[in-house]
């Protein structure tokens, strides 16, 4: 069996973070703010966050805070709900919450909410329970949930359930393993799991593991090592991480590591990126890998990250 | 970019003109729509794109407001594009949300329109008489798509939304919603027959079989199909399945959602039925054993359902 590549991943994060003039820059500018917060977050995981350059990173983020209170994708981007809550995130991860004025992001936040409960993801309308978990991720963080109507947000979380136990990103939304995460994540953090069929759903989720041993994020569809992010997690949270072989899912996620030059691919011999990078490294740490920190399945943040918000420890 | 995109439409639609094209393509927001066309061929999974149609639908429905027969028709001819959409990729929830969503709001101009006024109520019954009814039309439109492809869930799960919808619309009585359940169970059961090792259809075997997992009730939620069954009802469509896929098993030995299903069941008849015949605790032993042997990935579901049903 083969081994996590730790080190090859940290030179991979910290090169892709150089590499600021390539295509693949140029085609994530936009959200670069994500790409930091994958990066950042699987360099804690990997104990190696000392590597970075604090002050730099927590001025560029505060450099993309918008007027509204809001964080665009880098410096002059339009804000989004999306690069909102990788901006706090990172900034949690820091330690240097202080640095933002809490109330004017908590207000930015509250203003997307809309009438039935959801959110939208910015000032242009677009409804989808990514941006309620998100909202509600991110006031938990600041610790605001009482800025906005939690119990409305909650009930449209549930009005996108299905039959089949999962969540769509609108009322008859067809579940999706991303959505899930979404929706189960946030009746997480407003202690509302009751409202989910623990069996019915963890039948749906284990099923979302291949032969391989990768999971997948709907029936018939290929794996992906994102998935075991969006699943695992899942199950983690509703107690049924048993239902699937974690051995495999260890084995899957370390088969498309690219040993030489560092990253993780979607799946065996594809070409790496950031994203699967981060959602590979997190999967290992829900699974206990040694040598990696263990990371929050609800917050998507190091354990200890989320203890020292919460706790102060 | 789209928002700096949305931003100039807004500031060119101030001085563009509030009575709908006459030619087709003359006006901003259609010639932005089909700008976009290609783009969404190309890209079908982008969320911005789709995004970006339907807050150009939204705009349409803003700026030629005195225009209802219009706005209606131009967000009715969308469902060409889904469908177009759709048939080159079945599972591409984007286009099954975004038919949602276009269905959604036509419904509820109907609706409004039913509540304006007695003169547009009778244009209203006239018209029923004239047009099918939209959510008729989008269950045959599931009906295609799975008899197209027995595998397609999204179809199957949109059906199951559409399903209450329906037969609220048709103001079905409870015999006819148990008469529309068993329709759709031996519809079901056809394919399955067909096609054993298919997931989406035992999903929504389950997703039917379901209703009758909770009490009767002598009126439930308009989520529901059906609800006003009695305990006779559910234990004899319980045992009646149980029997059907016994059946089914004598030709399909490696399918673990039959097992599956069997077992499940099966549990909820024993609950109907404790002193039953019809069931031996050394078969449901077996079907566990196979699936344990079908699916050692999952062991360790296998073995929490078996406690749950004491095996």
């Amino acid at each position: 069996m083969g081994e996590l590549a730790a080190k090859k991943h940290v030179q991979y994060i910290l090169s892709v973070e150089k590499r600021k003039d390539d295509l693949v820059s140029v085609v994530m500018e936009h959200l670069r703010m994500n790409g930091a917060y994958w990066g950042l977050t699987t360099l804690d995981l990997l104990g190696k966050l000392d590597n970075v350059d604090v002050d730099k990173v927590v001025s560029w983020v505060m450099e993309c805070q918008h007027e509204s209170g809001g964080f665009g994708g880098n410096i002059g981007h339009d804000p989004h709900i999306l690069y909102t809550l990788s901006a706090v995130q990172i900034l949690a991860l820091f330690d240097k919450l202080n640095v933002l004025d809490v109330d004017k992001v908590t207000n930015y936040i509250a203003g997307l909410q809309n009438e039935d409960g959801s959110f939208s993801g910015d000032m242009w309308g677009e409804v989808d329970t990514r941006f309620s978990y998100i909202s509600l991720c991110c006031l938990s963080i600041l610790r605001r949930l009482n800025k906005i109507n939690a119990e409305k947000a909650v009930n449209y979380i549930v009005s996108c359930k299905n039959l089949d136990g999962g969540f769509g990103s609108t009322p008859g939304g067809e579940s999706h393993a991303g959505q899930i995460f979404c929706c189960v994540g946030a009746l997480a953090l407003t202690g509302s799991l009751h409202h989910i069929d623990k069996d019915l759903l963890g039948w749906w989720l284990c099923e979302r593991q291949v032969k391989s041993g990768g999971l997948n994020g709907r029936p018939e569809k290929l794996p992906d090592v994102c998935y075991s992010w969006w699943v695992l997690s899942s199950l983690i949270m509703i107690d049924r991480v048993h239902w699937i072989n974690k051995e495999k899912l260890v084995q899957y996620i370390l088969d498309c590591q690219d040993t030489e030059n560092g990253g993780i691919s979607d799946r065996p011999d594809d070409a790496v990126d950031v994203y699967h990078t981060y959602f590979g490294v997190a999967g290992l740490s829900l699974l206990e890998y040694p040598g990696l920190k263990a990371i929050d399945p609800a917050y998507a943040l190091p354990v200890d990250v989320v203890n020292r918000i919460f706790f102060g420890k | 970019m789209w928002n700096y995109r949305r931003k100039i439409i807004l500031a060119l639609l101030e001085s563009e003109d509030h009575t709908p094209p006459v030619q087709p393509n003359t006006d901003l927001l259609t010639r932005d729509r089909e700008f976009l066309l290609p783009l969404l061929k190309q890209y079908p999974k982008c969320y911005w794109i789709w995004n970006h149609r339907i807050w150009l639908l939204e705009q349409s429905a803003t700026h030629y407001n005195n225009h209802p027969v219009y706005i209606r028709s131009l967000w009715r001819s969308e469902l060409n594009l889904v469908k177009l959409m759709l048939s080159r990729d079945r599972r591409n929830f984007h286009g099954w949300d975004y038919r949602r969503m276009i269905v959604a709001r036509l419904r509820r101009w109907e609706a409004e329109q039913q509540d304006d006024t007695a003169v547009a109520q009778d244009a209203k019954k006239l018209q029923i008489s004239k047009i099918p009814s939209l959510l008729e039309s989008e269950l045959s439109y599931t009906e295609e798509m799975i008899r197209a492809d027995l595998s397609n869930f999204s179809a199957w799960n949109t059906r199951s939304k559409l399903i209450p919808s329906v037969l609220d619309e048709r103001a079905a009585s409870q015999d006819q919603r148990r008469a529309f359940f068993e329709a759709e169970i031996a519809f079901l059961k056809d394919g399955l027959m067909l096609d054993p090792p298919d997931q989406s259809m035992w999903k929504y075997h389950q997703y039917l079989m379901y209703v009758l997992m909770t009490a009767p009730q002598e009126s439930g939620p308009a989520s529901e199909i059906w609800v006003s069954f009695t305990d006779a009802d559910r234990k004899q469509i319980f045992a009646r399945e149980i029997a059907d896929f016994k059946e089914l098993l004598e030709d399909t030995k490696d399918c673990k959602w039959l097992y599956q299903n069997l077992l499940q069941y099966s549990g909820q008849y024993l609950r109907l039925d404790g002193g039953t015949r019809m069931l031996t605790t050394a078969e449901m032993r077996e079907w566990l054993a196979q699936l344990k042997t079908l699916d050692p990935l999952r062991i360790g579901h296998w073995n929490d359902l078996g406690k749950t049903l004491n095996l």
